[in-house]
């Protein structure tokens, strides 16, 4: 019992914890990078502090988990950090709420033409800008160059074309050896990159309206469905309590996956000889989809200039050239392109050479329920309950009602601020 | 009897399933975790190592240790205190105060985060342990069983107790604490348990990596795309530890009440 | 009298009054501005409590509309309904076999309470191995026996064993809980009870249902409603395994068989940041909750007071 008294007292007086007072200023920063990219991030933090002496960075280390609780509920109470790294399927749900800076103001002109324009344009809500991009991926063909031997292929040549793409796959399923061609994941982003490369979209052109019911979104996710429904080429990965993509890659059930530059070093770890390659071609040429994360300042700062600062200096050509070549991740700034070892990072190349074909993520902020509302649509048809027309009939009016509820909350925050 | 014992056996093998597979993968190669192989090719103590050295669990675990243990002892003392009254007093509005609050454990949790960190700002507790446990020691769910548990103690006992002039304190101490040992003390491994685990909460209320608990050590361990499981499942491994060692040395005591006999007529 | 009944007024509230201001503080005032909440509208998100919308009812009322919301609630039903006597019928075994002189008993309680502490992700990935099509030993072994219906969906994958499946793991894992706090009910029943019974010539299935499960009737009904709360609060058990699905087809429309209330809760909150009308739904589930409860104290009410 003693024990346990002065362990309370102890929390008392620990917990106490004073806040520093330091001369000039402190920005607060939420971030979330891992354990390889954190040391990076830091000596990033250390240079730009040596170029700015009146500005201290203190970062702050979350789990990707809790971000956005996290962050909902200190907004709520006005006690947001300055700065937060953020999904990109978050930034704008903050951004119409009223809850970022609009960067515009704090001259960001200047970086925007040297950014890559599919990660810049995850930053722009309706016309305005509330983040710089810190990192921007999208998916790509990750196979098993062991299965393509064993199954007679050159491992050194993937399929290119959606047409190659079949036969490999068949040629690589071996059910005795309980060996797949591919393994997927059934959620919409994860299906963007068969859609578009058949010519097909989410939204309408003028981004009011759903597009997955136009011929081209459903040939494109008819193919998906095919690869499992009517090639047999695919183990069920999509299913839910099928084996995941990725365990299946490391464990050699799945031949091939889609995935993207974050994998890589698991993959090298594991032993396992694999290759990236461009996602196959589809009738209207390569695709794929756009992910990664921003820097965005909370509306609660008080220094959003020297923030803003700080998200230029993240993104600028000699940062980003750093963090490509430290980490073998897609720079954000095309200046540091040119900067680039490649001969370090062998997969860079590919990677680079996919964000080319990448689309940029349709400019809304309700994507996430989007995600939610049109996944179950789509499980139903790769499970043969519904043709594809009809679950791509069905996500589309619960698509057009989030839509319709996004506009409605805008007109209203709008009378609102007025 | 025989039969017993296997199907017992089985029982314990099937559902110590994913602990089994925790300890393995912890010995695994990172990345090999979904390997075909099933036992690690290679064993290694580095995930262990990685996890006190690069990740500070040193530090989560006195954090946890310090959040746990108070809030444990706590709670359960004012539970139990209240529980006390609620079962053997009579006093005005006992059961409608009662009702209100065993129905607020029936909303749901999610509905509290806000405004419980709106009053932790106001009360200036942001980055302090006081934070992860004063709002969580009214426990309900303990009031409702140390009730339900000690309307069973014969009221017999507290009369007789009365009788000799023993004050509610004196009762509460000495007749229905001891009773109430077994559920007591089941309590505090609960409530010991829902603080060692506690992720949401416990990030919400620190800004500061020296104050992360166990829980929200773990959840580092997935990352926005990958999860690094064998690190994962190192740190779980011995973040198990406190609460299994609790109750294989605690289990004699509570669950088999050494208190018996000495109180019962 | 008036005076004693002062004095005892005044020792309750002294009892209680730790606790009840805890409670009032953390618990009672959020109770209360959630419900206000419910009666609102957030719309912009940085100073919550000052930017509210008061939209009266609507939130019920478009709740009550939300076939999406109904599907949960028949879910959830379905889930606390299987969850609620299995789990207390196996925690109920386990502590009854394991209170007596069973050789080893320490080590078995220790094995059974184990699963309770893990964390449920890592139960969760094990498990999906377990029921997994194709490759799971689940599957393995019924396609030893010639069973293929799960061949190509496992278990979670299909529509009809996903809730089951997501309620066995559950069961497992939680078996440990309810088997303490049996265990420690046991031991204020005391023996000579029993013993009494024995000379009355009982066996051990009128000693079981004649004397242990009445007498563990408080404790049941604890399991009972803490099991009804924890259903209607199911989220993680649901996130780790099956992420809402898989997909039932009902009029043209796909639903997820597992997609509980409290999944969609933490959708409605967190996703769609409808903080309002998550709110109303807790409001509702709090009704139901409370309906539930009444009606097991009814039935669980202890018969004699002894």
């Amino acid at each position: 019992m003693r024990y346990v008294l002065a362990l309370m007292i102890l929390a008392l007086i620990l917990g106490c914890a004073k806040e520093a007072t330091r001369e000039g200023i402190v920005l607060k920063v939420w971030e979330t990078y891992n354990s390889e990219e954190r040391p990076v991030f830091l000596s990033l933090v250390e240079e730009f502090e040596k170029q700015h002496p009146g500005i201290k960075i203190e970062a702050v280390n979350i789990p990707f988990d809790g971000l956005e609780p996290k962050i909902l509920t200190a907004l709520a109470t006005q006690t947001a950090p300055d700065i937060a790294r953020v999904d990109v399927a978050f930034l704008p749900k903050l951004a119409i709420r009223g809850a970022l800076y609009a960067l515009d103001q704090f001259r960001v002109e200047s970086i925007k033409s040297e950014l890559r324009p599919v990660a810049l344009s995850s930053c722009i809500v309706d016309g305005k800008t509330y983040g710089i991009p810190d990192q921007v991926n999208g998916l790509c063909l990750f196979y098993n160059k062991e299965l393509f031997r064993e199954a007679g292929l050159d491992p050194n040549k993937p399929p290119s074309s959606w047409d190659e793409f079949i036969d490999y796959a068949k040629k690589l399923t071996n059910k005795e050896k309980g060996v797949y061609g591919f393994g997927m994941k059934n959620s919409l982003w994860w299906t963007l990159p068969f859609i578009y490369s058949f010519g097909g979209d989410l939204l309408t052109p003028d981004n009011k309206h759903c597009a997955l019911t136009s011929d081209e979104a459903i040939a494109g996710f008819q193919f998906k469905v095919d690869l499992y429904a009517k090639y047999r080429v695919e183990g069920g990965a999509w299913r839910s309590g099928g084996i995941r993509d990725d365990m299946g890659f490391q464990s050699q059930v799945y031949a091939m996956i889609f995935n993207g530059p974050w994998a890589v070093k698991g993959l090298e770890r594991s032993g396992i000889d694999f290759g990236v390659a461009l996602i196959p071609k589809g009738p209207k040429g390569y695709a794929t989809n756009v992910g990664g994360n921003n820097m965005v300042v909370f509306s609660t700062s008080k220094h959003p200039k020297e923030a803003a600062q700080f998200l230029m200096f993240i993104a600028s050509k000699d940062s980003q050239a750093k963090w490509a070549n430290s980490l073998g991740q897609v720079p954000v700034n095309m200046l540091a392109d040119g900067l680039i070892d490649f001969s370090r990072h062998p997969y860079l190349k590919i990677f680079m050479e996919q964000m080319k074909y990448a689309k940029p993520r349709p400019p809304i902020a309700s994507y996430p329920e989007i995600e939610n509302d049109v996944n179950p649509e789509m499980q139903a048809a790769l499970d043969g309950k519904k043709s594809v027309r009809e679950a791509m009939e069905a996500a589309c009016k619960k698509v057009d009602a989030i839509l319709q509820e996004e506009e409605a909350l805008k007109a209203g925050l709008k009378k609102q601020a007025r | 009897m025989i039969l017993l014992y296997v199907a017992l056996t089985f029982a314990a093998f099937v559902v110590l399933f994913p602990f089994i597979w925790m300890i393995i993968t912890a010995f695994k190669q990172p990345g090999t975790e979904f390997s075909s192989q099933i036992l690690p090719s290679k064993p290694t103590l580095e995930n262990f190592k990685r996890v006190f050295t690069e990740f500070g669990f040193v530090r989560y675990f006195l954090n946890s240790t310090i959040v746990a243990v108070s809030s444990g002892v706590l709670a359960t003392l004012l539970a139990s205190l209240a529980a006390y009254a609620f079962t053997f007093k009579n006093f005005v509005f006992k059961e409608k105060m009662y009702g209100l609050i065993i129905a607020s454990m029936m909303v749901p949790g999610l509905m509290y985060v806000v405004p419980q960190f709106a009053i932790i700002n106001k009360l200036g507790w942001m980055n302090t342990y006081r934070a992860m446990i004063v709002p969580h020691l009214a426990n309900v769910f303990g009031l409702f069983l140390l009730r339900q548990y000690m309307g069973t103690i014969p009221k017999s006992l507290i009369d007789a107790a009365k009788m000799d002039g023993a004050n509610d304190l004196q009762i509460y101490g000495r007749i229905v604490i001891p009773l109430s040992l077994p559920i007591v003390a089941t309590l505090f491994l609960l409530t010991f348990q829902f603080h060692w685990s506690n992720f949401l909460w416990q990030l919400i209320v620190t800004n500061k990596e020296n104050l992360y608990t166990v829980p929200v050590g773990l959840a580092m361990f997935k990352q926005q795309h990958e999860e690094l499981y064998t690190l994962k499942m190192a740190a779980s491994a011995v973040s198990i530890v406190p609460i299994s060692l609790i109750f294989v040395f605690a289990q004699r005591y509570f669950i088999e009440g050494i208190t018996r006999g000495a109180v019962k007529e | 009298m008036r005076k004693s009944c002062l004095g005892e007024n005044l020792t309750a509230f002294l009892f209680i009054s730790p606790f009840l201001a805890i409670f009032v503080l953390f618990l009672g005032y959020p109770l209360i501005y959630s419900f206000y909440l419910s009666l609102n509208k957030v719309t912009t998100l940085v100073d919550v409590f000052n930017n509210l919308t008061f939209v009266g009812l609507d939130n019920f009322k478009t709740l009550f509309h939300d076939g999406l919301f109904g599907w949960s609630l028949l879910m959830t039903l379905y889930y606390a309904g299987l969850i609620v006597p299995l789990g207390i019928a196996s925690s109920l075994l386990l502590a009854v076999l394991l209170n007596n002189k069973l050789k080893f008993h320490s080590l078995f309680r220790t094995a059974f309470f184990l699963p309770y502490v893990l964390d449920l992700f890592v139960v969760g990935i094990v498990w999906t191995f377990i029921y997994s099509p194709h490759f799971g030993i689940l599957n393995r072994i019924l396609e030893a026996l010639n069973i293929r219906y799960f061949s190509e969906q496992g278990f979670l994958g299909n529509p009809l064993t996903a809730m089951p499946a997501v309620v066995l793991v559950n069961v497992l894992k939680g078996a440990g809980f309810g088997m303490v706090l049996y265990l420690a009910a046991l031991q204020n029943i005391p023996q000579s009870i029993y013993e009494s019974a024995e000379v009355d010539g009982a066996g051990w299935w009128q000693k079981l249902t004649k004397i242990t499960i009445p007498l563990l009737r408080p404790v049941t009904l604890f399991m009972v409603i803490v099991g009804v709360v924890a259903a209607l609060n199911a989220f993680v058990e649901i996130y780790a395994m099956t992420s809402g699905g898989p997909s039932v087809n009902i009029g043209g429309k796909a639903y997820g068989a597992t997609w509980v209330t409290g999944y969609y809760l933490f959708d409605t909150f967190y996703v769609r940041l409808k903080l309002g009308y998550a709110a109303a739904m807790s409001y509702v589930l709090l009704a139901i909750a409370v309906c539930v409860s009444l009606i097991n104290i009814r039935i669980l009410r202890p018969k004699t007071e002894y």
